[in-house]
């Protein structure tokens, strides 16, 4: 068995189905398992290094360590819910094609060993990205998919300008090597370096104040596309950026600086969702928001806020993921993303899943999110960073107004409508919500799993 | 005196002006032009740029392309590096791939709304 197969199979697939068109769903399935199962069984041999071609220095190296090894189970089950939510959609079927393609990139993102590679995947991902933003055809798909490409490149063009300065100083592509070396380079190159991976990474994984381009994004596309775009994507490069920040082994006082993004991210995006009447902006500014927490938490290095934040990448795509369909249903029946579908819905179990999903991301027992939040500020109360758990406190604060805002508006007594929901499309949400909700009550496991998963995440790549 | 134009560190020193000019063409024209066309331009010059100054950094006066030929038969010293080749003709494809999807992106948003204009996109962002 080979790593290869994690990068081969989604994309074998993907252009194989147009010829199998009827059953382009089942075998999306059917892909999705085989990976899963195929990933639950590399666990065990982690960690693993495959270099693929002749001498190590130049070849195509493939790294599945607990990090990565974490990130590529959790991206799979997300496209397995995500294809399932999906087998009733008979009207589009190039959506499919698209998943596989875009599991194929992120798949090779986060296995990635070498720096070279992961612009290919980069590439990759970001296509596929943009054409599921234009997937509505629509007008405002076109313009969203337009302004996704130009920023798209500009952060194309950054990650370049890195990977080519490595190459002319170092010499080297590879991840464990450029690790090794990067200390010994002149400081004004490490520092443009830096700079350039920050602008090329900071750009895709909506970090302040590369994020301006985000929201608009998120409403050009199709919901069930945002809950890809909010839980595979961003994750990914989430997971890229301080993989290479720790094999880089950068001082300090920079990932300080990176908290500090962070933590300003988080306080803007929530204050912007209280002006926001449109569902699809709000939770899309709620990801940006979380996505500042695990900026600050992942940049602590310290071991019990990583695991606390990897903890918080996986319930935060499951409870986005679930939103998002939630949303989608909604979306289907009133045709309307505005706030005041919430006053207009009659449905025991849609308003579960909304407070289910509210609840956790404000970090609220008995939910997972509570859990995440509680590692996180009890590491860093350990270090003694309480400006932080100041910013985390208070923000929090703001985003529980909108969210209660949110579900007071389903208190209104005005005209309600039944919403029938298929049972595949509810069991898929009932799934989450147990997820999240069993997270809560007993996180220990995934928590030992975390611990693990941070320790590898701050060892970088040279810990094989 | 024409030999001093013909060494290593003198045309690296032209490719980095002339590549670095051309990158901050490409940016300001990215940054300052209205017309999407033009903007999707701008920044495949930028990366032009890029190719370039890489392929260039490369480049040595005396050494020859790795290709199989009389001069080059196996993997010896006075061929130029060849992964940053490979790594540009790679990088090419999906510039031009990424250039074409872009272009058809903005032809049918051109049909849609029969505007061009990036100012003027405003179909997006807070409903009123």
């Amino acid at each position: 068995m080979s790593l290869i197969y994690f990068v081969v199979i989604p994309l074998l697939a993907s252009f194989l189905t147009p010829f199998y068109k009827n059953y382009l769903k089942y075998i999306s399935i059917g892909v999705n398992l085989l990976l899963l199962f195929l990933a639950i069984g590399f666990v065990s041999s982690a960690p693993l290094v495959e270099n693929i071609a002749f001498d190590s220095a130049l070849s195509i190296s493939f790294v599945f360590d607990e990090a990565s090894a974490f990130f590529v189970i959790l991206f799979i089950s997300i496209m397995l819910i995500f294809s399932i939510y999906n087998l009733q959609n008979e009207n589009r079927k190039d959506i499919f094609i698209l998943s596989n393609i875009l599991l194929c990139g992120v798949l090779g993102l986060v296995l990635s060993g070498d720096i070279f590679n992961i612009y290919i995947f980069f590439e990759i991902v970001s296509i596929v990205a943009y054409i599921l933003t234009s997937l509505n055809r629509d007008k405002q798909a076109y313009s969203g998919a337009i302004r996704y490409m130009i920023i798209g490149s500009v952060a194309s063009i950054f990650l370049l300008i890195a990977i080519m300065s490595i190459y002319i100083n170092i010499g080297t592509l590879n991840l464990v090597t450029i690790g090794e070396r990067f200390g010994s380079m002149d400081l004004n190159i490490q520092f443009l370096i830096l700079l350039s991976l920050f602008i090329g990474f900071g750009i895709k994984a909506e970090i302040f104040p590369l994020n301006f381009w985000v929201v608009d994004i998120y409403q050009a596309s199709q919901n069930r596309v945002n809950a890809l775009f909010s839980a595979i994507i961003s994750k990914a490069y989430i997971f890229l950026f301080f993989h290479i920040a720790y094999t880089l082994k950068i001082e300090p006082k920079f990932l300080l600086f990176v908290a500090i993004i962070g933590a300003i991210s988080f306080a803007i995006s929530e204050l912007s969702a209280l002006s926001s009447r449109d569902m699809k902006r709000i939770f899309a500014y709620s990801t940006l928001g979380q996505i500042g927490v695990l900026f600050i938490a992942l940049s602590y290095g310290n071991i019990t806020v990583v695991s606390g934040a990897i903890f918080l990448i996986a319930l935060h795509s499951i409870t986005k993921v679930m939103l998002f369909f939630a949303l989608d249903i909604l979306k289907d029946r009133f045709n309307s993303v505005k706030v005041d579908i919430f006053g207009k819905f009659s449905s025991i179990f849609l308003l579960l899943i909304f407070s289910i999903g509210f609840l956790s991301l404000l970090g609220l027992p008995p939910f997972g999110g509570f859990i995440a939040k509680l590692t996180i500020l009890k590491g860093l109360a350990s270090l003694e960073a309480y400006m932080m758990i100041g910013v985390i406190l208070i923000v929090s604060l703001v985003e529980a107004v909108y969210f209660f805002r949110l579900l007071a508006l389903t208190q209104q007594s005005s005209q309600k409508e039944l919403i029938q929901i298929p049972l595949l499309k509810k069991s898929v949400l009932a799934f989450l919500a147990t997820m999240i909700v069993y997270f809560g009550i007993f996180p220990n496991d995934l928590l030992g799993v975390c611990q693990n998963v941070a320790s590898s995440l701050l060892a970088g790549a040279g810990n094989v | 005196m024409l030999d001093s134009f013909n060494q290593t560190p003198f045309l690296h020193g032209v490719i980095t002006i002339g590549s670095f000019l051309l990158l901050t063409i490409g940016l300001i024209g990215a940054l300052s032009k209205k017309n999407l066309f033009k903007i999707f331009l701008s920044l495949s010059i930028a990366e032009a740029s890029l190719f370039i100054y890489f392929i260039g950094m490369h480049f040595e006066v005396g050494k020859v392309a790795p290709i199989l030929s009389k001069e080059v038969d196996k993997f010896s010293s006075n061929m130029v590096d060849p992964v940053p080749q490979a790594m540009i003709l790679t990088t090419i494809v999906i510039a031009i791939a990424v250039l074409s999807l872009a272009l058809s992106f903005v032809i049918n948003y051109f049909k849609l709304t029969n505007n061009l204009r990036i100012d003027e996109m405003d179909e997006l962002g807070e409903s009123r």
